[in-house]
């Protein structure tokens, strides 16, 4: 005890005295300024005393850390979600509510369109005599190359009437039922239609090609080769047609070039009507033969 | 005796602020700035138990936040440690402590410490925007720090009077 309590003693005496607050100070201030000194120029090869401890104090740290946000980030997080919560829940059902009123709105826009269409169409072409029809079903995938119309027999609908709508030609009634009818439209592979142009009159043929299938493309052939059609590119149905009646638009030329032996061009026909979207349509119950009696 | 009560206050204290500092107020939302506890816990230890107490707890705190930050060892050990110094010196010095007074004393070393971060950690590195690390860092931290420096120094000095631990016998008083 003697011999502890005297080592304490001159341990005080002659080491722990000398240390005053101003050697410590001295002391404390030299060796942060080695430290530092080391780290500012020694940087990169060095092992900082930083690394060892922190493999010591990291996973206390994070642990801590983890304290810390039970504490506050879970509680705010949690009221966070239950507002977000809150809010979706309201939104969603407005966002449904909204979408029904948008689809309803929709679709009696587009009927709307359509039939007005049908009626401006039907006072342009005011020296024909028309029904109006519901397309029922579809043949195609996609295009409409064979369609069915609400409208047969008993509503007049005969084989051979031109259908059109606002745009243009559509096709040709080719089956007629009791109250329905088929009609085949001229991008249909093989159906022919003759043409001309609008302005000069002159003929060619427009054919459907099973290749330009559901892109509202017509093939040309047998166009002269003395016509421009890069500048009377409006192609309607010819006089000289038995089925179907003149002036229709068709669609209009492009691509037009000059075949071998430069007697006749060749080309495509961009048609009037876009196939992928027909909803009603108009049949023409005058026929053509009837007309050539008139005339 | 009188050590082992003062080594119990500077320990529960330098743990409580550290805690504070690097745990519970880094986790607050939509604080604007994090007070500096460990500065108020070495102006209130230098001002409390004189330059010696106010040197060893400058650079304990400095070495918890050299270690527990991420910066170079003996870098805030470095300033801790001179104000904590520097603060138990002007106590000794001085006859009675006035809150005024002890506002300007611990402005004077928020400045410092300020100063000093900025030269070595930003001036160093050729950033000279001192305006908006001044208006963006450290005048919240500044208003923050004089609030709970209040409350920090407020309970040490009762628990210091209790147990009679004070080394500077001045009154400490409002105006």
């Amino acid at each position: 005890m003697s011999i502890f309590s005297s080592i304490v003693k001159f341990l005080k005496v002659h080491i722990f005295d000398h240390f005053t607050a101003k050697v410590c100070l001295v002391l404390v201030t030299g060796l942060c300024v080695v430290s530092l000194l080391y780290n500012y120029f020694m940087r990169e090869d060095s092992v900082s005393v930083l690394t060892v401890i922190g493999a010591v104090v990291v996973p206390f740290q994070e642990g801590a850390n983890k304290v810390g946000s039970i504490l506050f980030k879970a509680e705010e997080e949690r009221m966070d979600l239950v507002q977000a919560r809150e809010r979706i829940a309201e939104l969603e059902s407005q966002n449904a509510d909204l979408n029904r009123k948008l689809d309803e709105a929709d679709s009696l826009f587009v009927e709307n369109e359509e039939l007005r269409s049908l009626l401006y169409a039907k006072k342009r072409l005011s020296d024909y005599e028309m029904l109006e029809a519901e397309v029922i079903g579809n043949d195609g995938i996609n295009c409409f190359e064979r369609f069915t119309i609400n409208r047969g027999s008993m509503d007049g609908i005969k084989p051979d009437m031109n259908v059109i709508n606002n745009d243009g030609l559509i096709g040709i009634v080719t089956e007629v039922g009791l109250n329905y009818s088929i009609v085949t439209s001229i991008i249909e592979d093989g159906m022919n239609v003759s043409a001309m142009t609008k302005n000069g009159h002159e003929n060619c043929i427009v054919s459907g090609d099973l290749k330009n299938s559901g892109m509202s493309t017509l093939i040309l052939k047998n166009a002269l080769s003395e016509v421009d059609l890069t500048k009377d590119s409006t192609l309607v149905t010819s006089y000289i047609s038995d089925k179907y009646l003149p002036n229709l638009l068709i669609g209009y030329a492009k691509d037009v070039v000059l075949n071998n032996g430069s007697l006749t061009q060749s080309g495509t026909v961009k048609t009037a009507v876009d196939f992928s979207r027909i909803s009603y349509v108009l049949v023409i119950t005058t026929m053509r033969e009837e007309l050539q009696e008139v005339e | 005796m009188h050590g082992i009560k003062r080594f119990l206050v500077l320990l529960i204290s330098i743990t409580f602020c550290g805690l504070m500092q690097l745990l519970v107020f880094p986790s607050i939302p939509y604080l604007v700035a994090i007070p500096n506890m460990m500065l108020i816990e070495v102006f209130s230890a230098g001002f409390l138990f004189g330059r010696r107490i106010g040197l060893i707890t400058g650079v304990v705190c400095g070495l918890i936040l050299d270690i527990l930050g991420t910066g170079t060892p003996g870098f805030y050990t470095l300033i801790l440690a001179w104000l904590g110094y520097g603060d138990g010196f002007l106590s000794e010095k001085m006859e009675s402590e006035i809150i005024p007074v002890l506002y300007v004393i611990l402005v004077v070393n928020e400045f410092l410490y300020h100063l000093y971060v900025y030269v070595f950690a930003f001036l160093i590195r050729m950033r000279f925007s001192f305006i908006p690390y001044f208006t963006k860092t450290v005048f919240p931290e500044f208003l923050l720090t004089m609030v709970i420096f209040l409350v920090v120094y407020g309970i040490l000095i009762f628990v210091s009077k209790r147990w009679d631990l004070k080394v500077n016998k001045g009154e400490v008083r409002v105006v």
